[in-house]
């Protein structure tokens, strides 16, 4: 026999063999088996038997395979479970096996004597049902259950009562799987499953034309046998559920097999007081089927169901809103959407694609609360799905572009795709519509031309007129065409978002201005597509562009529709939420208060009771009052017809009557509007309100949203990601897990995955796992997508800054060990940008960061082709200005990126600042423009020299200097710069100070930027002696602080930090006790935040020699952090060594798990050494001793050497 | 005409009793769920072999989940509940069914070698495996490697899938396809060498 070793080997290599073809296979052993012979002998046994294996243990002992019992067992899944056993003789039928048991009984295969001797499908109904009434009804309906003859449909044959009395049905016997379980088993694909139900539906119709409801359409009623090779679905039980009662099987509490049958029931179906139940509700079932075909589950959760009474799981079900298709399939936690995609033969990605658009509409569109939005029958249905198969455009939903194009792929593609075809479309389409413009505009003159001859010779033909209204026509659908083009640009509507993108907007972009000088609308259209793309690409500042000028425009219109109007506002609104500096809120209240407008146009009253959200008075009102006041509003929305379910009809009233009663039915536009106004007192109060009001107004606002049959935009997504963090902090992590991901889902589609806003849609999953207990996956979600995004928009970024607050509220919550694997560069740079600049001057680990701080700074600032969007601003006159920086932009655009010529730079840079002080004054406004756009320009630049730094810095403050309440970081920055200038030491306090000034005055002095900049000019004060001044300003500050934010807030805490700093170099760190003790009693006393407990702790432990008082209370807050994570950190034991007490300092350090903070092993090679273990904190000190230290570790390290060298003494 | 009268209803909180008395460690929960199990299925079974017709055939499967219902009722017992549940099941199958074919063949015959005719297998399975010989190389499969050997029993005498399989054993499917595909190899030639000594 083998040993292990070689068994494992044996069986390795018997995994590679099998794939080897059989000519090569001697070449293998050669090669493994090579000296060898007894492995060589069982290799080659096991080959042969794996040979004529084909049928050896293939079938169990069993004849068909099962599935295993799913933790949410349905009536379908558990049909084999056979509850009764099986009665010998019904009637005239012999029984032979039990096949089944559903809602209503259960089924047998029976054999029929006489006439013919056949067999049978026999269905015995449960035994509390009214058998003498059953039996009547059925006989009622017999005539018309004989009129039914199709393929699809299996007939029922007789009916009778047991000699118990039970009813009983017999039906054609059809041998087969349910339709669902058919599918899985062989791996249907997506087309596959919808020209099954397609083959379902005529069936289905087929009964309708004969006036017979199913009313009980489910999986395990519709079988699909192959024949002739091709699978065939069969309808059984058709007039069964009609003959029984629709409901009275869920009479009695819902056990599995109700619950089952509710899951496909219509809502008008499914509510007692209701007996008006026509063929749409079987269009609902079949809407089902499909679902659960097409994702592999079922729509709404049914989780908690069980042992609720029927109404109660009628109204859970009801209160679900329908997720479409591809968001459920994106949702899926992957060990389950994997095997489903696989089932459909298709990779996860592929398959959520495939669901997304048509396939989405059509589920939606059947599923449809209210039946008045369904398909009509099910031969609607049925059309829609074969024109899904025919990639024809579906009836269901809009007629997208975006449907429009991915058709026009999936049709034209051969073999393989790639994303490569649409980039090429887009490009294509690009190049076309430029000549297609010139094109148009051509016509254009021609149709004008044409009318104004038609209008003066009278004499013109008539022909002539048409000809010229033809032209006429022509231009506009050319204009059309380039809109779509555009539309076609944007990623929300392409399938493969691409660099190219930009050649095709920026194309646009450079047309739009001189082609549209006497079409204002058109310019405006143009402009807001172009913004919107730009938009949807991150690049916020071409789209600010685009979308102010399409704003202005479109506001000097009298003619503009006030939809338009309002689109364009909220979308500049948004687009200043993502920018750096930008105040949104007067843009946001103003596109509320358009949506408002909107709304009234059809439903004043709605109105009226929205206006006041957007009035910021609204903070006043008491949160009870507001909260009673959204619930009626909510109610109120609800009540608008077009959503919601629609009030039963008495079943006498003629089918046109609801939609008589339908009255101010608020149209998609207007919907949307009212849930956009939800989202701005969302916005609007959250921040000052509790988290349950603006959980409300956000629930409402999707609710909106999600009624509308493609809501699938950006939009929706965006109203998901903000509740999912409400959630996340009003204890609903779950549903915020669901809705984070949904989100997820619908940014990736329209976005490339490494997007800031995929990526911040992430990190609020990983907000969400977080709450939910999942450290270990929230940890990588979060950092992963805090990098992503620094990388994508640099730190500094607003995306950036909430991605690192959630990181860093993890990193609290998760303890020491998190903070440990954490990289110490992203912690820096999540705890603060700040804190980081300010660390960076000090410390050696955060040197090593600079270059990647200035390259991050540098894609965050430099969004490429912002220049190219500027250039247009610069007239003829400018010419020289103009190709300078011209020239400078193509430095920029060179391939390989960093490797151009820093003496070439430097030329390029001062050829522009000499072009524009020879040609614009220093206070004209595009002298401005030019500063931005080297700004822009420099930061890609490592290699640019210091001097031009300097120059470019000077250039901004003397130009913009004036006007730095706009742009205050941006002259901040320049005059820190140029404080930084070792040639101009003289002026370095001065700058600092102005500095200092710019943003004390834009953002007041207890902001975060200008306390940074407050402690860069205390540095250099120190620098040059004097201290006692700088000590003074920074307690000023610090008490400030203090007052004013409390001594909790975070910038109060960096206002200590510089205090410690400055104590740190005056040499004196023990004056800092004071301060810090009021930060610790504050945050002992107030907080449950380990993390900074921690963090301040460590400033009482640093010095060799500390305030004793004070680390007592560093002591407190260690224990008091350490209860709170369940993990013994080093600060209780280091704290105890700093009072005298190593002894219990070695016991408290034998709790603590090691890791690798240089800080731990410092102050256990401090112990060590007080315990008398010399080679131990010899060992500690080998280890730290290894590491780069920074000036913030160096005193410690060096107590450390101390306590080893007194040892060896 | 209906024998549901005869079969005793399941205790309800059977499942769960069990299911809380038994420790995580895997094989000694799977021995002490091992007799409940058994217990049932051979109950079941005899009745069922003594109802079924000539040209019939029983199916183990039913058999299965039917224990199944009894011993765990309508509740999921969640995976580990299932997997207690298929492990047991597959071994009390395996021993059911080596058990009726043993009597058969001595009654039959009481020769050393061991071989059944087909005929005789019917009323339990049409497999023409051979199941005493199985059992034989099962043996050996299992002193040299469990894992493989509670896969084929559960493969083989429960008729999970190979998803499901995986599930239970709580390995990926590439693996349960893996080793399926190697074990059939190692047993078939194995039950070779059994029948011709």
């Amino acid at each position: 026999m083998l040993d292990p070793d070689r068994q494992r080997k044996l069986e390795e290599l018997f995994q590679v063999a099998v794939t080897v073809p059989g000519a090569e296979l001697p070449a293998f052993f050669a090669r493994h088996c090579a000296g060898d012979d007894e492995l060589r002998r069982e290799l080659q046994s096991l080959l042969d038997h794996d040979e004529d294996t084909r049928d050896f243990l293939q079938s169990p002992v069993v004849e068909s395979p099962v599935s295993l019992p799913a933790g949410d067992s349905t009536a379908d899944e558990t049909t084999f479970l056979l509850r009764h056993s099986i009665p010998e003789r019904v009637g005239r039928y012999h029984v032979l096996d039990k096949i089944g048991a559903g809602g209503m009984g259960a089924v047998y295969l029976a054999e029929q004597q006489r006439p013919v001797r056949r067999r049978v499908a026999l269905k015995i109904v449960r035994a509390e049902m009214d058998g003498e009434r059953v039996l009547e009804r059925f006989e009622h309906e017999r005539q018309t259950l004989a009129m039914m003859d199709h393929p699809g449909i299996a007939g029922i044959l007789d009916a009778g009562t047991t000699n118990s009395g039970r009813p009983f049905f017999v039906m054609e016997y059809v041998p087969g799987e349910s339709i669902t379980d058919h599918c899985e088993l062989h791996r249907a694909r997506l087309d596959e499953r919808v020209a099954l139900l397609a083959k379902v539906c005529d069936a289905v119709q087929h009964a309708h034309q004969k006036g017979i409801v199913h009313r009980d359409l489910k999986p395990s009623n519709v079988i699909v046998a192959e024949r002739d090779g091709a699978p065939e679905p069969k309808v059984i039980d058709f007039g069964i559920a009609a003959s029984v009662g629709s409901r009275r099987h869920l009479g009695s509490g819902a056990g599995a097999d109700a619950i089952g049958t509710l899951h496909y029931m219509a809502p008008e179906q499914a509510d007692p007081a209701n007996l008006d139940v026509d063929t749409r509700a079987d269009v609902w079932s079949l809407g089902v089927l499909a679902y659960e075909l097409l994702v592999g589950v079922l729509p709404f959760r049914t989780e908690g169901l069980r042992g609720k009474s029927s109404e109660e799981a009628r109204r859970v079900l009801a209160e679900q809103a329908l997720l479409p298709p591809s968001e459920r399939a994106a949702a899926l936690p992957s060990h389950e959407a994997e095997p489903l995609a696989r089932a459909r033969r298709l990779s996860r990605r592929r398959w959520i694609r495939a669901l997304s658009g048509d396939l989405d509409a059509i589920v939606a569109r059947a599923m449809a609360r209210d039946r008045r939005e369904r398909y009509a029958s099910a031969s609607e249905l049925a059309a829609d799905l074969r024109r899904y198969l025919a990639l024809e455009p579906v009836a269901a939903g809009r007629d997208t572009l975006a449907g429009r194009v991915s058709r026009y792929v999936r049709r034209h593609r051969v073999g393989v795709l790639s994303g490569g075809l649409v980039a090429l479309a887009v490009v294509a389409a690009a190049a076309t519509s430029s000549w297609l413009m010139l094109e148009a505009r051509a016509n254009e003159r021609l149709a004008r031309h044409a009318m104004r001859e038609a209008v003066h010779s009278k004499e013109q033909a008539e022909g002539d007129r048409r000809l010229a209204e033809r032209a006429f026509r022509q231009a506009d659908a050319v204009r059309r065409f380039l809109l779509e083009t555009i539309s076609l640009a944007d990623p929300r509507m392409s399938l493969d978002p691409d660099m190219k993108l930009e050649t095709v907007l920026d194309l646009a972009g450079e047309h739009v201005g001189e082609d549209f000088r006497d079409d204002p609308e058109g310019e405006a259209s143009l402009r807001h597509a172009l913004g919107r793309a730009f938009h949807s690409i991150g690049e916020p500042a071409y789209a600010e562009l685009h979308l102010r000028r399409a704003l202005q425009l479109r506001e000097g219109l009298l003619s503009t529709p006030l939809e338009e109007l309002h689109a364009t506002t909220r979308l500049l609104a948004q687009v200043y939420l993502e920018s750096d500096g930008r105040d949104a809120r007067p843009t946001l209240r103003q596109a509320a208060r358009l949506a408002v407008e909107l709304v009234a146009r059809s439903d004043p009253d709605l109105a009226a009771d929205l206006e006041p959200l957007v009035a910021t008075d609204l903070v006043a009102v008491p949160d009870a009052e507001l909260r009673a006041r959204l619930a009626d509003l909510r109610e109120r929305l609800r009540r608008v017809p077009g959503r919601a379910d629609a009030p039963a009809a008495a079943p006498a009233s003629p089918p046109g009557a609801d939609e008589a009663a339908a009255g101010s039915a608020l149209g998609s536009a207007q919907r949307l509007a009212a849930a956009d106004v939800l989202d701005h007192a969302a916005r609007v109060l959250g921040d000052r309100r509790g988290r349950a009001v603006g959980v409300d107004l956000l629930d409402a606002a999707l609710e909106l949203r999600t009624a509308e049959l493609l809501a699938v935009d950006l939009e929706l997504a965006d109203t998901r990601g903000r509740l999912a963090d409400l959630l996340v902090e009003h204890g609903d992590p779950e549903r915020a897990e669901a809705l984070a991901r949904s989100s997820i889902f619908a940014y990736e589609r329209v976005l490339p995955p490494d997007h800031f806003r995929v990526q911040l849609a992430r990190s609020r999953l990983g907000g969400a796992l977080a709450a939910a207990g999942r450290g270990d996956r929230a940890h990588a979600v979060l950092t992963d997508s805090h990098a992503s995004i620094v990388a994508a928009r640099g730190p500094f970024s607003p995306a950036a800054a909430e991605a690192a607050a959630r990181l860093v509220r993890y990193l609290d919550g998760a303890g020491p060990a998190a903070s440990a694997n954490a990289p110490r560069a992203t912690l820096d740079r999540s705890a603060s940008a700040n804190a980081l600049r300010s660390e960076r001057d000090r410390d050696a680990r955060a040197d090593a960061l600079r270059p990647e701080l200035a390259a991050a700074l540098a894609r965050v600032r430099n969004a490429p082709a912002r220049w190219p969007c500027r250039r247009a601003a610069f007239g003829a006159d400018l010419a020289p200005l103009v190709e300078a920086l011209d020239r400078l932009d193509e430095l920029r655009r060179t391939p390989g990126e960093d490797a151009s010529d820093p003496a070439e730079l430097s030329a390029a840079f001062a050829a522009v600042l000499e072009a524009r002080r020879a040609h614009l004054p220093a206070d004209a406004p595009l002298a401005a423009l030019v500063a931005r756009a080297l700004v822009d320009l420099l930061p890609g630049r490592p290699e640019a020299p210091a001097a031009t730094r300097c120059d470019v810095a000077r250039e901004v403050v003397d130009v913009l200097g004036e006007r730095a309440a706009e742009l205050p970081e941006l002259v901040a920055e320049a005059l820190l710069e140029l404080a930084a200038d070792p040639a101009e030491e003289a002026r370095r306090e001065e700058r600092l100070r102005r500095a200092l000034s710019v943003m004390r005055d834009a953002r007041g002095p207890l902001d975060r930027s200008s306390l940074w900049v407050e402690s860069r000019l205390a540095r250099s004060l120190w620098a040059r002696g004097r201290h006692a001044e700088v000590e003074a300003s920074l307690v000023d500050t610090w008490l400030a602080c203090r007052d004013e934010l409390g001594v909790s807030h975070e910038h109060c805490a960096l206002a200590l930090t510089t205090l410690r700093d400055h104590f740190a170099d005056a040499g004196r760190p023990g004056d800092l006790a004071p301060y810090l003790r009021e930060h610790l009693e504050g945050r002992i006393a107030e907080d449950v935040n380990a993390e900074r407990l921690r963090a301040l702790a460590w400033y009482a432990l640093r010095p060799a020699s500390f305030d004793p008082a004070v680390v007592e209370l560093a002591l407190l807050a260690g224990r008091r952090a350490d209860a709170l994570t369940g993990v013994a950190s080093w600060h209780v034991p280091a704290a105890l060594l700093r009072l005298g007490r190593p002894a219990e300092a070695d016991d408290a350090l034998a709790a603590v798990r090691p890791t690798d903070d240089p800080r731990e092993w410092a102050f256990r090679g401090l112990v060590s050494a007080a315990r008398g273990r010399p080679a131990e904190a010899r060992g500690a000190l080998a280890r730290l001793e290894a590491e780069p230290v920074g000036p913030t570790l160096g005193p410690l390290v060096a107590e450390v050497r101390a306590a080893v060298g007194a040892e060896r003494r | 005409m209906s024998s549901a009268s005869s079969d005793p209803e399941p205790d309800p909180r059977l499942v769960s009793r069990v299911l809380e008395a038994v420790p995580q460690d895997e094989g000694r929960s799977a021995a002490e769920f091992l007799p409940l199990v058994y217990d049932e299925l051979r109950r079941l079974a005899r009745s069922r072999l003594a109802k079924i017709g000539p040209g019939q055939t029983l199916q183990a499967t039913a058999l299965v989940h039917e224990a199944w219902l009894r011993v765990v009722g309508d509740e999921d017992p969640g995976w580990q509940g299932r997997a207690h549940f298929f492990g047991a099941a597959a071994q009390a199958m395996r021993n059911i069914l080596v058990e009726q074919y043993r009597s058969k063949s001595r009654r039959k015959r009481d020769a050393k070698r061991i071989e059944l005719q087909e005929e005789e297998l019917e009323g339990i399975t049409r497999s023409p495996t051979d199941v005493l010989l199985l059992d034989e190389a099962l043996n050996r499969l299992e002193a040299r490697d469990r894992f493989k050997a509670r896969l084929v029993m559960l493969r083989f005498f429960t008729g999970l899938s190979m998803p499901a399989s995986a599930e239970i054993l709580g390995v990926p499917l590439t693996r349960v396809e893996r080793e399926w595909r190697f074990t059939r190899a190692w047993l078939q030639r194995e039950v070779e060498g059994i029948r011709l000594p």
